[in-house]
């Protein structure tokens, strides 16, 4: 049996997600990781010899190495041009995720696919990872609205016990709160602000934010 | 067969492979492949688990030792593997071309015996190699087939039959090695 040479150009989502699977299994032997992967690329004969085993290592080594890949555009949405209900959605799917599991939920959103397992690779990893750093710079230019705050469990002390068995909120609620703040409760709102672009939203939050910081310092 | 004399009786100690059951290979290449050991304990080891006499195990010197041990290696061992073997009225066959290859599906089989350690190593690669040509692919590499095959050929089988398999595993293994060291050194100089 011939195996040709794989490069991640040649994996789709769903072969990367199984890929990923099997590489997470901690009680694999050196060999059974090999055909595991080989049966995700190819029809593997039942009687492989040795010699092609060492073919289909070879043939499947690209896993080891970096995805690099370019941007593909196409039907792709503009991170800054997200409505706000869109960047819930991917904010409570990569929360609420795996960074593997995220990807095709993701994925779909940007692009509008309806069905992403079949979808190359690397025709979305770039969009996927990009958009991981979009989220995160956006966290950072609004920090009155963020706490990205790492260190913030190590400040807790023992008063604060109590609080932490308090289950914390999903991020589904989280958001839905804040919602409900900007919308000051008018259910009539909802649709109209869930349409708006994330950005003006966050900046609209923020500016009422900083408003009330001022006035509570005006007043003392 | 090795003569020992001592004490004017004479000892026999059983050296080559074909005098070996399989059952005793194992413990042999336990004791043998042990972490932790130095030479000369491991091969003391293999004397007592062999019967050897206190009495000529604690007057041997050290050049007697050393010539103990090398007439215990000193015998001829066929390179050629075992293609059939019958156990219990029923055939067994290692491989069915011309020459012998190991098969992926084994040396997974193999890798996941090596992890039990229970110092029988030897007779689950044999069973994991040889197949009764009775059943089909799934029946053979189920487990508890294995170990049933595995318990029989302990008992029929003799190191003969094992040790060029066992050789051919450790040159597959050394080779394994020798490749991902290159493909790490070629990693190393592509950066």
């Amino acid at each position: 049996m011939e195996f040709k040479q794989l490069s991640w150009f040649d994996c789709t989502v769903g072969q990367f997600q199984d890929v990923q699977d099997i590489i997470s299994q901690t009680n694999i032997t050196p060999t059974d990781f090999v055909l595991e992967v080989g049966d995700v690329f190819f029809d593997l004969d039942e009687d492989m010899t040795d010699s092609e085993l060492r073919k289909l290592k070879q043939s499947i080594s690209f896993i080891t190495k970096p995805i690099i890949c370019k941007l593909n555009t196409q039907n792709l949405k503009s991170f800054n041009k997200l409505s706000i209900a869109k960047f819930i959605d991917l904010d409570v799917l990569l929360v609420s995720n795996s960074f593997i599991d995220a990807l095709p939920k993701v994925v779909k959103l940007l692009y509008d696919f309806d069905d992403v397992e079949d979808v190359k690779l690397t025709d979305v990893y770039k969009a996927f990872e990009d958009y991981i750093k979009y989220r995160s710079d956006v966290y950072k230019k609004y920090p009155n609205l963020f706490d990205t705050n790492d260190d913030e469990e190590e400040d807790y002390d023992d008063e604060e016990e109590e609080e932490e068995e308090t289950k914390p909120l999903d991020p589904g609620s989280v958001w839905m709160r804040t919602i409900f703040a900007i919308t000051q409760g008018d259910i009539t709102k909802y649709t109209h602000v869930m349409g708006l672009p994330h950005i003006l939203v966050f900046n609209w939050v923020s500016l009422s934010e900083s408003l009330k910081t001022s006035k509570q310092t005006q007043i003392q | 067969m090795l003569k020992i004399n001592c004490n004017e009786e004479v000892f026999e100690l059983r050296n080559t492979p074909d005098e070996l059951t399989l059952n005793e290979f194992d413990q042999i290449f336990s004791i043998v492949n042990r972490d932790g050991s130095d030479n000369v304990t491991k091969y003391f080891d293999v004397f007592e688990f062999l019967k050897v006499p206190d009495v000529i195990l604690d007057n041997l010197s050290q050049k007697e030792f050393i010539e103990m041990v090398e007439s215990f290696n000193d015998y001829e061992l066929s390179k050629d593997v075992a293609g059939e073997v019958v156990v219990n009225g029923r055939t067994y066959k290692s491989f069915e071309s011309d020459e012998f290859e190991f098969k992926a599906r084994d040396i997974s089989l193999i890798e996941q015996a090596q992890l039990k350690e229970d110092g029988h190593f030897p007779s689950w690669v044999m069973a994991i190699l040889f197949k009764d040509v009775e059943l089909t692919n799934t029946e053979h590499r189920d487990w508890s087939h294995i170990k049933h095959k595995a318990e029989q050929f302990r008992k029929h089988l003799t190191a003969g039959e094992a040790a060029p398999f066992m050789v051919r595993l450790v040159r597959r293994q050394m080779s394994e090695l020798d490749h991902a060291t290159k493909n790490v050194d070629n990693g190393i100089q592509a950066t």
